[in-house]
Formats: structure tokens, C-alpha cells, sequence
């Protein structure tokens, strides 16, 4: 199944539901340090399809 | 057409009927305020209704883990939402079960009337939130 939109998660914890798969999405402001960002494609139930994606970041 | 929307819509599908009942049903008998024997038979339409509601609610995850092998993804305001739903579906087959081990012969009253008015609405409108928040 293709995903209808993809769930944002910040160490972890999920901050933001966006409704488009394609473009840009601003994020924050996120607290100092090493982070681990995650965007999750989920189907019209909020279920991950399976292609979760995670960068580390330092926000300084 | 894939399995897995097959699936989804068929649980939507009986999930959209239960919520029209559970709420329908009881703001009906308050403002036609039918004949007790009807009232009986509405009060068993209910419970049913909200019977399905439960069985179709764990539905959606059902499918989910079954086709993806992962349960949806829910936090914050929409778990919230979903646990005030779980709570007045358990409520509302609490008080009708209650109801019928009575073994009354009238309907309920108007105070379960309302009562259950009253969860149908609140669970129709945590609905929303859970649906578009995660």
C-alpha cells in the first residue's frame, strides 16, 4: 500500500503529521544537542508502510 | 484493488453504521419517546451497535498488523481520544447489559436515554480528533 501521509518524530517522540508527501516541512525549534530526526510514511490508518527514514542532527 | 483496502473499508463501513446508531438510536427515543416494547427493541439495537463499534474499532488494528505486521501509530491527542472512545463504548454495554439482566419489562429510562445520547456523542466527536491527529 502507498502511503497518504507521514508522521514526523523527534528522539523519538512524534511532533508533527504532515499531510503531503513531497517538498519541505519546517521543523522546531528543537532543543540543543544531538537529535535523531525520523520521518515515517503511514498509511490512511497512521500504520508505517515500512520505509522510515532517521537523520542525527546537532542543533546548536 | 489491493487486499488491504478491501479490508480497511469493510471495517470503515461497519464502523460509519455503529457510530450512526449508537448515536442515532438514543437521541431517537428520546424525541419520539416510543411505546415501551419499542424502547426494548431500541435498547438491544444499541447494545448491538456498540458491540459492533468495538468489534470494528479493533478492527482497524487488526488489519494493521496483520498486512503491515505493525499497529498504527498513535500518540498524544488522538491516543487520548481513542482511550475516551474505549471508555464509552465499555461504559455504554455496561449500562445496557446492566439494563437488560434487570429483566424489566419497559425500556430504559429517560436518564439512560441520555446517558447514552451523551457517549454516543462524545465517542462520535473523539472520532474526529483520532482521525486527524496522531
Amino acid at each position: 500500500m502507498k502511503a497518504d501521509h507521514v508522521h514526523l518524530f523527534v528522539d523519538g517522540d512524534e511532533v508533527a503529521m504532515v499531510h503531503k508527501l513531497k517538498g519541505s516541512f519546517k521543523l522546531g525549534p528543537l532543543k540543543a544537542g544531538d537529535r535523531k530526526v525520523c520521518v515515517s510514511p503511514v498509511n490512511k490508518n497512521h500504520t508505517p508502510i515500512g520505509a522510515q527514514a532517521c537523520i542525527h542532527v546537532t542543533v546548536q | 484493488m489491493e487486499l488491504e483496502n478491501i479490508l480497511y473499508a469493510s471495517v470503515q463501513l461497519a464502523h460509519n453504521f455503529g457510530a450512526a446508531a449508537v448515536t442515532g438510536l438514543p437521541i431517537a427515543a428520546l424525541w419520539f419517546k416510543p411505546a415501551p416494547p419499542v424502547l426494548r427493541k431500541v435498547a438491544w439495537l444499541t447494545l448491538l451497535a456498540w458491540l459492533v463499534q468495538s468489534a470494528s474499532g479493533a478492527g482497524f488494528g487488526t488489519v494493521s498488523f496483520f498486512q503491515e505486521g505493525e499497529l498504527p501509530q498513535i500518540h498524544h491527542l488522538a491516543l487520548a481520544a481513542l482511550c475516551v472512545k474505549i471508555a464509552c463504548a465499555a461504559l455504554a454495554v455496561t449500562l445496557l447489559t446492566v439494563h437488560f439482566l434487570r429483566r424489566t419489562a419497559s425500556g430504559p429510562g429517560v436518564a439512560l436515554w441520555r446517558g447514552l445520547a451523551i457517549l454516543g456523542v462524545t465517542a462520535l466527536s473523539s472520532a474526529a480528533i483520532l482521525r486527524w491527529f496522531s
